[in-house]
């Protein structure tokens, strides 16, 4: 057994779960892939789970020590949960995902084969946050497909997440975090106070998610425009109407970063992302000069987005009434490179009446009190607002998203 | 010291590295193009960046890195 503090991104993930229970299973990442062409037993798949679990560390990690100040634990063997099932994969997958992890006893993975008679169809995975981000969980899976086809793979090269939790105790990995917080107080001395508040319902937090092709289309026709990612045009729009909320002319909202840059990271599989930060001058009517100065600030927040979670915490809690960060940005897509589409200004505007918004989940307490998710498909976006009504009503979250629908086709239009 | 050519030519090649091949060294040595506008995305960006640092030991301003000339002014200023 080999113990080691956890991760500044373990501690991120620690910090979410003490703040949501009992309702933490929001944090699980299901993943769903089809097995291999090739016939695959159930022999052969439970084989590869186990190369997968000897390979990677991060599944045979558990917590240990005090709940109040939790310790990593590499175990040489783990056997996470599996079963055999002929269930519809999403229904496993919601069923699998649907109960926080045992951190202490229970293996950080549980694993489904589907089948059909002797062969497996499809394989699910629920992973735990404390052992993975999404990232990680992609990584998992081109691994556990490769495994399914083949009796070896070559050693993985990224660091471990015990090697990471050393790292960052390095004085190395001190200016690091140092740095970061360096950025962040800066940053937050330039923002405007937030006075933003209404009577919370209960359950006190509300989710709604739109499902829209034409923000699809129209944040991909602003990003080829402006030579950025559609990513970078979501975020500005996000900021730029979370602005208008607070009434902030510099508003700085939370980006998930992936942090898997340099050479030795590419790849690790670990819960290695962590927040940035990125603060917008929003003084400026132009959208498309927006979008530029968002390409800019985003590309130095992206680089400090590596700290300390609680010395972060502390830093940043003091600044002043109101001085905060609003909301955090997390764009999930799996397609990361834009599709350039031709675009054809009446069929989008047409398409926005078949926008749909629907009120899709409810917390009773979360750490973050306004949270933007990107998924969806390429040509058919899904962008989810999770927020504290205590800050925004449900009516306020509705037309938060409609306003990021609109403000993006009429910029692609502009 | 790299020449000038060598010291293109390296970089050049970073930049196909940083963005997995969708950018090719030959389209980065070709003109004096903005490196966003050959494709390189942020995520790559930020691989070059991190690439270029530890291979010559500099500290990389964000802003002096639009272009391949650039970074090779910056180079020769810094590294």
């Amino acid at each position: 057994m080999l113990e080691s503090p956890l991760t500044w991104g373990q501690q991120d993930i620690w910090r979410a779960v003490v703040a949501a229970r009992p309702q933490e299973h929001y944090l699980n990442i299901g993943r769903i892939f089809a097995a291999p062409k090739r016939p695959v037993t159930v022999e052969r798949a439970v084989k590869a789970l186990d190369d997968l679990v000897a390979r990677h560390e991060a599944l045979r990690t558990r917590l240990s020590g005090p709940r109040d100040h939790p310790r990593q634990r590499v175990s040489p063997i783990a056997r996470p949960y599996v079963e055999v099932t002929d269930e519809s994969a999403q229904v496993v997958c919601d069923r699998l995902s649907g109960e926080p992890f045992d951190y202490w006893e229970e293996w950080p993975l549980r694993v489904a084969f589907l089948v059909t008679g002797d062969h497996v169809r499809h394989v699910v995975l629920v992973l735990c946050h404390l052992a993975a981000d999404g990232h990680a969980a992609d990584l998992l899976v081109k691994d556990f497909r490769l495994l399914l086809l083949r009796d070896s793979l070559p050693p993985p090269q990224s660091a471990t997440p015990r090697e990471l939790a050393e790292w960052q105790r390095s004085p190395e990995g001190r200016r690091t975090s140092d740095e970061a917080l360096a950025f962040w107080t800066a940053e937050y001395r330039r923002m405007d106070p937030v006075t933003l508040a209404d009577v919370p319902r209960r359950p006190r937090f509300w989710e709604a998610t739109m499902t829209s092709a034409a923000i699809a289309a129209a944040a991909q026709a602003v990003a080829a425009r402006e030579r950025v990612s559609s990513s970078t045009v979501l975020l500005t729009a996000a900021v730029r109407l979370a602005g208008r909320l607070t009434g902030q002319r510099f508003c700085g909202m939370r980006v998930i970063v992936n942090n898997r840059f340099a050479a030795d990271r590419r790849d690790v599989v670990s819960t290695i992302s962590q927040e940035g930060l990125v603060l917008l001058d929003l003084r400026t009517p132009d959208f498309g000069e927006l979008v530029r100065q968002g390409w800019q600030v985003a590309l130095r927040a992206y680089r400090q987005a590596q700290f300390d979670p609680y010395a972060m915490e502390e830093a940043v809690s003091g600044m002043g009434p109101g001085i905060r960060s609003f909301g955090c940005f997390n764009d999930q897509r799996l397609v990361q490179r834009d599709e350039v589409t031709g675009l054809d200004e009446r069929a989008v505007r047409a398409s926005m009446e078949r926008t749909e918004l629907a009120w899709t989940d409810t917390m009773d307490r979360n750490i973050c009190d306004f949270r933007l998710h990107v998924g969806g498909e390429p040509g058919r976006m899904e962008v989810s607002l999770y927020a504290d009504t205590g800050l925004l009503a449900p009516p306020g979250i509705e037309r938060f998203l409609y306003d990021m629908e609109s403000t993006l086709v009429e910029a692609a239009f502009a | 010291m790299q020449t000038d050519g060598e010291l293109r030519g390296r970089l050049a090649e970073m930049v196909a590295e940083a963005t997995d091949g969708a950018v090719e060294a030959a389209d980065v040595l070709a003109g004096e193009t903005r490196l966003a506008d050959l494709g390189v995305t942020s995520l790559g960006y930020l691989r070059l960046i991190d690439a270029v640092e530890a291979e010559f030991g500099i500290e990389l301003d964000m802003t002096s890195a639009d272009s391949l000339d650039e970074l090779v002014d910056y180079l020769r200023l810094h590294a």
